[in-house]
This record gives structure tokens, sequence and C-alpha cells, in this order.
């Protein structure tokens, strides 16, 4: 009986290949010590260092959980440039930090609870994100993406992954690098790309998939770099997308639930889970759904949502098709029935 | 599998290893040399590690080791050529069609051709043959799928075929028993080549297949058509005899409606690559026979491979069949597990009506 057991539990973990990373999802963002505990509900990386506490934003707005025998210094990168952290209504001085996308305070000792966000971000004036993925090994020019992105006005970018070539730490943190010469926070779910250096993602850069708000849009990054949704993960966007039915509510994955040529199968493994996806999605009131991984551009529907195709990052670009590096500039109105005002691309080359 | 047809379209006559006889001395019948007994462990050993048909070769049956080497080295190529053709073009949507189809058939001629060669130094060919063509035949049973995204449980499956001459018309249907899933095929097939798909031969495929996800607000639609055969290998060399191959390449469309947009069908369409192979060894005389295959479709139970890498989602499933015949007489019972995205398993009585 337990034999067969153990049997059904192997046969099962062999058909969830992004369980791990589920997992790893529910216990990122923590910084857990005797005299010195930051939680930052699973949206950010965080690590101790000998001053304090350092780490990596994964969405615009973060609640951390404070526990500190004495003062310490957060370092926080990846954060908007106008992001203030607050204890109620104290307001903690940002110090001077090497870069705008980096954020650096005293924290002083105390248990309380602290909030890092934009004054706007519960804002509900339209809003213009950028969407880049699939760098990969293009990594050296893709400095040409972020000066031009630089002078687009984007609040933020996010990314459906697939920054590096095989996930390696080296790779991971030679993008982070790369991101200091981009003006805004960079936030990204994993490709399939990532998948080898799991662990170095959950370091450096936290969750692997990441829900968030910003200016009355629900930013659902969802981790499918492995061609499935794991159940764990599935379930996380079941409520969000329960939460925000009615509300401004856009989708990102890597991996498209359908591949526009079906013939060339870059979507999903199971058409079957992909379809029941799409259901879901479009019964929540979802309102664009954003894919990476074929390295081109393609706008078309699945089960009546606006959905979009952008792998313009640089990596080896599909020929004959007249799209080579590029990315998105996307405008979301929240107070518009039909929030996706604009889906605008813009060539690099 | 392509190379392995086109091998056999360049070898004599296919002759059918006799059943009585050991299969080492049919292969001095069609001029292939004897197998040097002392050297079979060394056959093994070379089929193993590198393969390429070195193993026959080394075992004394050359002309079978080249046809073989022919298969491996060619499907290697295929697959190179192939797989290069796909990151050069950047697996363009207008041109990954013939270079999918190159390196799956390239892959499986490989695959196939090394398995071939283990197995016949191994076995130095087995007295397996094929079962008669059946006029009808039905099946009743049932299968298990588990998978992590669907609480689809257990199936009851039945269906048949019914034959006339060259055309066979089926039906296939599979109800859920706890859950709100069904799926219905109708197919048809004719056959080019040949007069039994059991045996050496090509026929053309299509079906419909409907399945509707109840419980989960959708139903599909596909429609397809493909060309495919069954090669049994004695063809190849008097040491593969009661072993086959069998290939089929095709297109389909596969219509998606959603309740949530209406219900009808066609909201999504997406097209349909089929590619199947398999290696399959026949099972006594006319009693059976099973079958490991590979499918690139991902659109009924089995879906992909699941696996945790930077290649996720490219393969297809993989599979298990096999069918056998009590006495080989009428009744008989086929099983199968295949594993992609799911786990299934499947087990059918079967009844023939022989001619």
């Amino acid at each position: 009986m337990k034999r067969s057991f153990v049997v059904l539990a192997l046969l099962s973990a062999c058909l969830r290949p992004a369980e791990d990373r589920a997992r790893l999802d529910e216990v990122v963002g923590r910084v857990e010590e005797t005299s010195l505990s930051v939680v930052a509900g699973g949206q950010a990386a965080l690590h101790r260092t000998a001053e304090g506490v350092r780490g990596w934003a994964a969405a615009p707005t973060l609640q951390l959980e404070v526990r500190a025998d004495a003062d310490f210094v957060l370092v926080l990168d990846n954060v908007l440039p106008d992001a203030v952290l607050q204890r109620g209504d104290l307001t903690v001085a940002r110090e001077l930090s090497e870069r705008a996308t980096q954020g650096r305070w005293s924290v002083p000792a105390g248990d309380a609870p602290y909030l890092l966000r934009a004054l706007d971000a519960e804002a509900s004036e339209p809003l213009t994100i950028g969407v880049l993925s699939d760098i990969q090994e293009a990594v050296g020019e893709v400095q040409d993406i972020f000066s031009r992105m630089n002078e687009d006005s984007l609040r933020f970018v996010v990314s459906t992954g697939d920054l590096t070539e095989n996930g390696s730490r080296d790779q991971l943190e030679r993008f982070q690098e790369e991101l200091e010469r981009l003006d805004v926070p960079f936030y990204s779910t994993v490709g399939n790309h990532e998948v080898p250096g799991e662990s170095d993602w959950h370091a450096l850069y936290g969750p692997f998939s990441v829900f968030f708000h910003f200016h009355q849009v629900a930013f659902s990054l969802v981790d499918s770099s492995v061609a499935t949704v794991d159940p764990l993960a599935r379930a996380r966007l079941d409520d969000v997308v329960a939460a925000n039915r009615g509300a401004a509510h856009v989708f990102l994955t890597h991996i498209p639930l359908f591949d526009p040529s079906g013939i060339r199968a870059g979507a999903f493994r199971s058409r079957n889970e992909a379809a029941a996806l799409a259901a879901d999605l479009a019964e929540g009131d979802v309102d664009a759904l954003f894919f990476g991984h074929v390295h081109s551009f393609y706008a078309f529907s699945t089960a009546g949502v606006p959905s979009y195709i952008s792998g313009g990052g640089g990596a080896i670009e599909e020929e004959l098709d007249g799209i080579s590096r590029h990315y998105l500039r996307v405008t979301l109105d929240p107070t518009s029935d039909d929030p996706v005002r604009e889906v605008g691309v813009v060539r690099v080359d | 599998m392509l190379v392995a047809f086109a091998t056999h379209a360049r070898a004599d006559p296919p002759q059918r290893a006799p059943l009585a006889d050991a299969p080492l001395d049919a292969g001095a019948a069609e001029g292939e040399a004897h197998v040097d007994l002392e050297m079979r462990p060394w056959g093994a050993a070379f089929a193993l590690v590198p393969g390429f048909g070195l193993g026959h070769i080394a075992a004394g049956q050359r002309r079978t080791g080249l046809r073989l080497m022919a298969a491996t080295l060619g499907g290697l190529g295929a697959l190179v050529v192939g797989v290069g053709g796909v990151a050069i073009t950047g697996a363009s949507r207008r041109t990954i069609f013939p270079l999918y189809a190159l390196s799956l058939a390239g892959f499986a001629s490989f695959a196939f051709g090394w398995i071939s060669d283990i197995a016949g130094t191994l076995s130095h060919g087995g007295r397996g043959r094929a079962a008669p063509r059946s006029r009808a035949e039905v099946y009743l049973g049932g299968r298990y799928v588990h998978d992590p995204q669907f609480d689809y449980g257990p199936f009851a499956d039945f269906g048949g075929a019914l034959r006339r001459g060259r055309f066979e018309g089926r039906l296939d249907a599979s109800l859920a028993l706890g859950h709100d899933n069904q799926r219905v095929g109708l197919g048809g097939s004719v056959l080019l080549v040949g007069m039994d798909t059991r045996a050496t031969s090509a026929r053309l495929r299509s079906a419909l297949t409907l399945h509707r996800f109840g419980s989960e607000g959708f139903q599909s639609l596909a429609a397809e058509l493909a060309l495919g055969g069954r090669l049994t290998l004695d063809a190849i060399g008097p040491s593969l005899a009661g072993t086959f191959v069998e290939g089929e390449l095709g297109l389909g469309l596969q219509f998606f409606g959603y309740e949530v947009t209406g219900g009808g069908l066609g909201e999504d369409t997406q097209a349909l690559f089929l590619m199947r192979a398999a290696y399959g060894v026949f099972l006594g005389d006319g009693r059976g026979e099973l079958r490991i295959e590979y499918d690139h479709r991902r659109d009924d139970f089995a879906g992909a491979l699941s696996v945790n890498s930077i290649g996720a989602g490219i393969l297809g499933h993989v599979g298990v069949h096999g069918v056998g015949w009590f006495g080989g007489g009428s009744w008989g019972l086929d099983a199968f597990v295949e594993y992609g995205s799911a786990w299934i398993g499947g087990l059918h009585l079967r009844h023939r009506w022989l001619p």
C-alpha cells in the first residue's frame, strides 16, 4: 500500500515540472533572523547584508513586515524612482543612492509594517508601460532598447522572461547590471531559458509568478516556462482573476497558450490545458494576454481576449516576418470599458 | 522512418523469414552471410555503442548492417538538417512544416535504426508475424487519465471498425464516468499500398474528433488528414523478422468553442501537425503485437512531454501499445500506457470477425 502510494506520488511528480518553482514562490522574499526580520510578501528577493537587508523588487508596491532589534539599512533595487517607504503616516527619508531605480533607507528599530509605493500607485489615470521579452544571447545589445525606452515616458517595463541564454547566475547578474541603464523598473516572470537556473532566479529576482496592482490595473505575471502552469500557481491566478472580475486586468506569461502557427507548437504542452485556461481568463474578464517565446510579433484573439506575442528582445529572430528587435508600448486606461487603449510596436532596429 | 522506407524501396522484394526455421539460417536463404555465433556478443555490443548497423556487420550480417547504417545515418543527417534549418530560420512560420517533419522523421529513423540493430543482433529474428486483417472489430473497456490540470479520472471506451476491400471506417468514443467530459471520433482510411494495415502497407487516413469539456466550459473539433504506413522489417534483413516500424505525417485543423463566448466552434482555430512513429514486434503467429510509439500531437489526453528544461513543450508524447488475440481467435485484449502532460492507461476487450 505504502509502495503504491510512493509510485503514484512519483508518477504525479513527473507531470508537474514547475511545482518546485511554485513552492519556492511560497517562501520567497524573506530575511528571518533572531535580531532582524524583513518579510516582503512574496514580491521581492531579499538577502542579509552587513548593514542590514538588500533586495530586488519584483513589483511596484511592496508590503514589508519588519522586526528589528536595532536600526538597519534597507537597500532595494528595481524600485520606482519616486517610490517612498512609509510606516503609517510616517515617510522614511529616501537616501541618496547610485541610480534612480535603487532605494536606500535607514530603518529604525522596532516591529512595524511598512509600505513601499509610489504616491500615484492607486491613481486611475491612464498608464503607459513597456513590454519586452526574449533577450537571451543579445544581452550585449539590449542597451539600444533601454535607451529607446528611456525616451518613451514609460512608468515601468514588464516582461514574460527569457532574459538570459540559460539562466546561469552569471547571466542573471549580468542582466541586472544591464538594467542599471534603464531608468524605470523591470518586472518579469521566467521564460524557458531561465529554467536551468531556478535557484539563482529565486535568489536574485525573487518570485517566478508575481501579481500586483498599479493605477487600478491588475497585473498577473505567471510562470509558464515549461509550457504549463503548475496547479499551485494556477490556484493563485484563479484567486486573482476572481478578485479582479470587472476591473482592468492584464495577463502575461512566457509561453503562448496557442501558437498562431499551430504547426510550430511554440505553445502550451497541452491544448486542453491551454483552452481551459483561456476559457477561465475570458470568463474572468481579463482584458489582454501578453506572451513571449516566439521571436516575432503577433496580434490575435484567444477566446475573445485580445492577445499579443512579442519576443523582440534580440534572441534569434523569426525570419521572413518583417519584424526585428522591438518592444511594445502599451497604454492602459482603468476607467474605460476597454482598458487596453493602445498596443504599439516600437521598432529598435 | 522515411529513410527506412526509402531503403526498403531499394532492397530486394521482401521475404518473410520461415517461422519454423531458426532465423539464423534465414539469412543464408536471402544471400546474407551466416551469423557468426562467436561474434554474436560483439555484435550486440557494437549495436549498443556506436550502433549505426555496426552490430549486424560485426555479427556477419553485412547487408542488413549496411541498410541499418543507411537508416541511422540518413536519419541523423535529416535531424541535423531539420534542426539546423529551424535554428537558421528562427522557427519561421513559413518554413516550419517541412523542417519539423524532416527533424522528427530523421529522429525516428535514427532511433529505430539503432533499436533494430540492437534487437536484431540479440534475437536474430523473431517468429512473430502480422495478425490477419479482420472484416470488422469492436471493443469495450476503459481508461484512466491522471492529469494534474483536470479531474478526468476513469473513462468508458467503446468503438469499432468496419473494413471492406481497401476501405475502413471507424468510430471511437471515450466518456468520463465521474466528470463532464466526452470525446467521440469518426474516421476513415483507404489503403494505397498493400492490402493489410498490419503488414507492409501505406494508407490515407482522415478523422473528425469532437471533444467536449463540459466542466471547463469549452469544446474542440479536430479535422485531420494523414498519410501513413507500416514496414515489416524482414524487408531490411532476416534478423529483423517479426518487427515493424510505422510512420504517419499529416495536417489538420482544430476548432475551439467556449461557453463564455457563446459556445460556437471556431472562436479559435489552430493548425494541427500530425507526426507519429512506432517500432513494434509481432507476438506469435498472428496472435498480436506490441509497439512503442512517439506521437507529436498535443490535442488529445496525453499532450506533450512533461520536462523541466529549455526544450519544454517541443516534443509530443510517448506510449506503449499492445494487443493480443486469445489463441489467435476472435477474442482479444488490448492495453496501452501513454505519457505526456498526463499519464494514461487503458484496457479493452476486443472482438473481431475474420475473413
